[in-house]
């Protein structure tokens, strides 16, 4: 079951066909917060954020993450095949990023070049997560609407998210919004990343899409009733084709039980 | 793992013209429904509707192109779902784990309460969907899922259209247990069609659950709040259109 989360930030690693071992980059946002799963991200046509393709051989390249406190390599080894959203491992620790690598020492040059990794970091964000009430058995569901218009699109006002905790966004592909707009087709939607933000703090930044869609077995995101600003949050594409500009839609759910 | 006390089915005839449809089910009103699913049938056309002869479950390909929204108003006038895209909803002959799962606790006001679609000029004409209410008339048992026991048959349906009653394949030896789950499994590479009418002697019903149903692997699989069954009152419905893809079946009751 996956762990409620209140934050997620997208890491793209560039990847060199040199390369045989890569730290990670240190993340202020992830500074001593506590991560608790981790998606590296592959499905079929995915891009990164700058338009790269991903490393297709998970099972062969693996990661060490190291625990911030005791700077042990908790997790050592970890093929990046079972950090998939249908197998989320529930991490739940402090890493300590930089000191953190991934091995790439079992792929051939042809394999690495030119090519990016992406990671998810699910982690709690104090500063928009929100109390759940005992029974959390009440919930509203409300449709989002938010058509493409360029590299980077802000979404608009609306007043039935003001100030309201969201417990999941599901994405998903209708034919048509029930606005009329046309929606975004299956091909599509693999190179495009969300962001949402309280005031200045992006606590889910550069999420793919894909990772919203919630229809795999064992996945379904569980956000810990957090609040964000529409105004503030946006929607980015890496190609802007008029196939790529298309509506994307959302169902947000949010809580509706008494405080 | 989701337990189910009551199933109704709501068989929805959508024209293309219509583009709103209310739900009609007497047995709904003042339950608190739970969840609601979809079920759809395969490109090839072969699941009958369990009420309707030669009526067909339209495929999930029309869930694709059709855009399908869902609107519910609870009993106290709140709209609490605001144009759900169903899609995502629906469980499918084949891909039976691929679904989304949200729960909806609410007594619903069915005059307010609907589903809308848009489709373009090319889209279909006519399609046939039963929609599955969960719904609760008590408070559920106490639940394990520790299995006290269970029992298994095997069924060869003889028609494409056929119901055999429960209590002809099953003897006394579930008299006086409480099933809390039903496991269907083919006996050969061709999947079955049909569906399991199951009366309780204390009221509750599953109504029309397709065997599609009762082989979910997944953590969203289904359970049942410990049915006292009327063996004599409950059927499967064979319904798959071509005879020749009839084979035997078992269905395992677990208590």
């Amino acid at each position: 079951m996956n762990r409620l989360v209140s934050g997620a930030i997208g890491v793209e690693i560039r990847v060199l066909a040199t390369d045989n071992k890569l730290y990670f980059p240190d993340i202020p946002l992830l500074r001593g917060k506590r991560i608790k799963h981790v998606d590296a991200c592959n499905p079929y046509n995915f891009k990164t954020p700058t338009g790269k393709d991903v490393i297709e051989h998970l099972n062969s390249t693996f990661v060490t993450f190291v625990e911030s406190n005791t700077k042990e390599e908790l997790i050592k080894s970890l093929p990046l095949s079972l950090l998939s959203s249908d197998s989320k491992l529930y991490i739940n620790k402090i890493i300590d990023l930089p000191l953190s690598y991934i091995d790439l020492s079992h792929l051939s040059e042809a394999e690495k070049e030119d090519f990016s990794l992406y990671f998810v970091f699910w982690y709690d964000e104090p500063a928009v997560w929100g109390v759940l009430s005992e029974k959390n058995n009440s919930t509203e569901i409300h449709s989002l609407e938010l058509t493409l218009t360029g590299q980077r699109t802000y979404f608009a006002k609306n007043a039935i998210f003001e100030n309201r905790r969201v417990q999941n966004l599901l994405f998903s592909l209708p034919y048509f919004t029930p606005t009329g707009s046309v929606g975004l087709r299956e091909s599509y939607y693999q190179n495009k990343f969300l962001t949402l933000a309280r005031g200045q703090v992006e606590f889910i930044k550069q999420v793919p899409l894909y990772l919203f869609m919630q229809t795999d077995p064992n996945y379904a995101i569980r956000l810990q009733n957090i609040v964000f600003d529409l105004v503030n949050s946006y929607i980015e594409t890496t190609t802007t084709n008029a196939d790529d500009l298309k509506t994307c839609f959302f169902n947000v759910i949010l809580d509706d039980n008494k405080k | 793992m989701f337990i189910i006390q009551n199933l109704a089915c709501v068989p929805i005839l959508l024209n293309r013209e219509d583009h709103r449809t209310i739900f009609f089910k007497d047995v709904l009103k003042n339950k608190r429904v739970n969840k609601i699913m979809i079920y759809t049938g395969s490109p090839s056309g072969d699941v009958l509707s369990p009420y309707i002869l030669y009526q067909t479950v339209s495929s999930y390909v029309f869930m694709d192109t059709l855009s399908l929204f869902l609107s519910l108003t609870d009993n106290k006038n709140k709209k609490f779902i605001n144009d759900l895209n169903l899609r995502d909803f629906t469980i499918k002959t084949d891909h039976k784990n691929n679904f989304v799962e949200i729960l909806i606790n609410r007594v619903l006001d069915y005059n307010q309460s609907f589903v809308n679609w848009k489709v373009d000029t090319n889209g279909f004409e006519k399609a046939y969907f039963p929609f599955y209410f969960f719904y609760q008339k008590q408070k559920l048992n106490s639940f394990s899922d520790e299995i006290k026991g269970s029992v298994t048959v095997q069924i060869t349906p003889s028609a494409e259209w056929e119901d055999i009653q429960l209590s002809t394949i099953i003897n006394n030896i579930l008299k006086g247990k409480f099933i809390k789950k039903i496991i269907y499994k083919p006996m050969s590479l061709v999947e079955n069609a049909g569906y399991l009418d199951i009366v309780c002697k204390d009221g509750k019903h599953i109504e029309n659950i397709p065997l599609d149903f009762l082989c979910i692997k997944s953590p969203k699989d289904f359970w049942f709040d410990l049915l006292d069954i009327d063996f004599e009152k409950s059927y499967y419905r064979n319904r798959r259109t071509l005879n020749e893809y009839i084979y035997t079946f078992s269905l395992t009751f677990i208590y």
